[in-house]
């Protein structure tokens, strides 16, 4: 049976109509039209779908839209400031972080969670904190410089 | 992967989620963090006519410490867990547990509650619907039959659990709450040794806290995990240590060995236990507890890339590395 509920994403609230069973990814990119969260394995070991609640890192796909109620969801789509991009995105352009994409809304996800938190990270801090997402063109090595660079600025 | 529909409940207090738990017991699922509970809905390996969200629970997630030990809420996160100071202070193999869980985004999200409460696991077992459908059902799934080691009524899948074997280790005791009230058990009888039915709790029970005795002067303790990759994976095979040291003669006066991810069950281990107590820290006293502990490991090959020879090996080198690293701690 599909239930109102009210979900906060990016600083705007969103009524949608959904069933319990629905996971937040569904409803992220279904029913809002964000589609940056990929899905990928479903079962949370990839990382792709990793979305901000409440400021921490959390995967979309194992998370019910229900949940999510009266959380702070962040998406990468609520990251750039109107044309400017958040500085994690312009390092990953700057250091060609980029190959497919698939996997990078989910590593820049994980990397704004670890950077708000510490924002002075060093690169094993950064190497944890992006353990769960998972690059299958294999671009790590460029991915945890572009994080590392952002964090070097702060320091 | 598809989840089948259910009815949410979303209860405010621990009373409203003891007695939805109980007017649908049998029925019900409960969502802490949803970590393990999830995969297992979309594989439909679980199809509750209920889920209890226990996101609204007030005193759910909170980790006190008095001079009895710590109190941990069974919802608290395990990153939560992870960088408490005085979880860091009294229990670091809790936290070196803790820590050691799949990825940041699933220790920000899943509980200590869920990780000890999670379900067993096996190759055959844990595959979404059309996979299966190749072959009938196996046992845990309802039907006669184990895939995997081809016997019929009895289920191996395996207990892999981070947590657990640290938390066995360090002496925890776990609160069960239900609509009759509370009680408190060693955490070791939460578990039955049977994968079809890991946990011994009824069903309209659940694990709302977890206690740790402070530590003892003189004791230490550790964790030790084996998995291919060093993040995102279960153990493969897990081993923690306590012990205690005797301040005149420098000898061990008392030992707690616990595995994980070699069998149905977290299990402490007794003879391992035995081989420690009263001995002096020798290559030979090491060795003969983490034979013990291969003993009493009983892998099965239903993990990926588990090979049961692997595992067993594992869970001597990890034995031998946890009892030393143990006496380490203890020292300091």
């Amino acid at each position: 049976m599909k239930k109102f509920i009210q979900l906060m994403v990016n600083g705007e609230a969103h009524e949608v109509a959904a069933s319990a069973q629905r996971t937040l990814l569904e409803v992220l990119r279904e029913d809002l039209g964000l589609t940056g969260a990929k899905e990928a394995c479903g079962i949370g070991t990839c990382g792709a779908c990793t979305v901000l609640v409440n400021g921490k890192a959390a995967l979309a796909c194992l998370m019910l839209a229900h949940t999510a109620v009266g959380k702070e969801i962040t998406t990468i789509e609520g990251l750039a400031k109107g044309q400017e991009l958040h500085p994690l995105q312009k390092a990953f352009l700057d250091h060609g972080s980029v190959q497919c994409g698939f996997c990078s809304p989910g590593m820049i996800m994980s990397a704004k969670s670890l950077l708000d938190e510490k924002p002075a990270a060093t690169q094993e801090e950064i190497r944890v904190a992006l353990a769960g997402n998972l690059c299958r063109c294999t671009g790590y090595a460029k991915i945890v410089e572009a994080v590392s660079a952002v964090a070097e600025k702060t320091r | 992967m598809r989840i089948e529909p259910f009815t949410y409940l979303r209860p405010a207090t621990w009373q409203e989620a003891c007695a939805a738990l109980a007017e649908h017991a049998g029925r019900t699922c409960i969502l802490a963090g949803g970590t393990d509970l999830l995969p297992r809905l979309k594989q439909q390996v679980a199809r509750p006519a209920y889920v209890i969200d226990m996101t609204d629970v007030a005193k759910y997630s909170y980790v006190h410490s008095d001079a009895s030990g710590l109190c941990i809420g069974a919802g608290t996160t395990l990153q939560t867990i992870a960088a408490a100071a005085n979880v860091q202070k009294q229990a670091p193999a809790l936290v070196e547990a803790a820590s050691k869980v799949a990825s940041q985004q699933i220790r920000n999200v899943g509980t200590v509650g869920g990780n000890l409460c999670q379900e067993t696991r096996c190759w055959y077992y844990n595959q979404s619907l059309s996979w299966k459908r190749a072959k009938p059902p196996c046992y845990k799934a309802g039907g006669e039959i184990c895939h995997v080691v081809n016997k019929p009524s009895q289920c191996y899948a395996a207990f892999q659990g981070d947590t657990a074997p640290a938390l066995l280790a360090l002496d925890a005791q776990v609160k069960i709450i239900s609509t009759h009230g509370e009680r408190t058990i060693p955490l070791e009888l939460l578990y039955s040794g049977k994968s079809e039915s890991p946990l011994t709790i009824a069903s309209d029970e659940m694990v709302a806290e977890i206690r740790i005795p402070a530590p003892a002067a003189g004791s230490g303790a550790s964790y030790m995990k084996f998995s291919h990759r060093r993040a995102v994976d279960f153990p493969l095979a897990a081993v923690a240590v306590w012990l205690k040291k005797d301040g005149g003669n420098g000898r061990i006066a008392e030992a707690r060995l616990a595995i994980s991810g070699v069998g149905s069950a977290p299990i402490r281990v007794s003879k391992a236990e035995e081989a420690l107590t009263g001995q002096e820290m020798t290559v030979e006293v090491i060795a003969a507890a983490a034979d013990a502990a291969v003993k009493a490991a009983r892998p099965v090959n239903n993990l990926h890339h588990g090979q049961p020879a692997l595992r067993r090996q594992m869970v001597g080198i990890l034995s031998r590395l946890a009892i030393e690293e143990a006496e380490k701690n203890a020292r300091e």
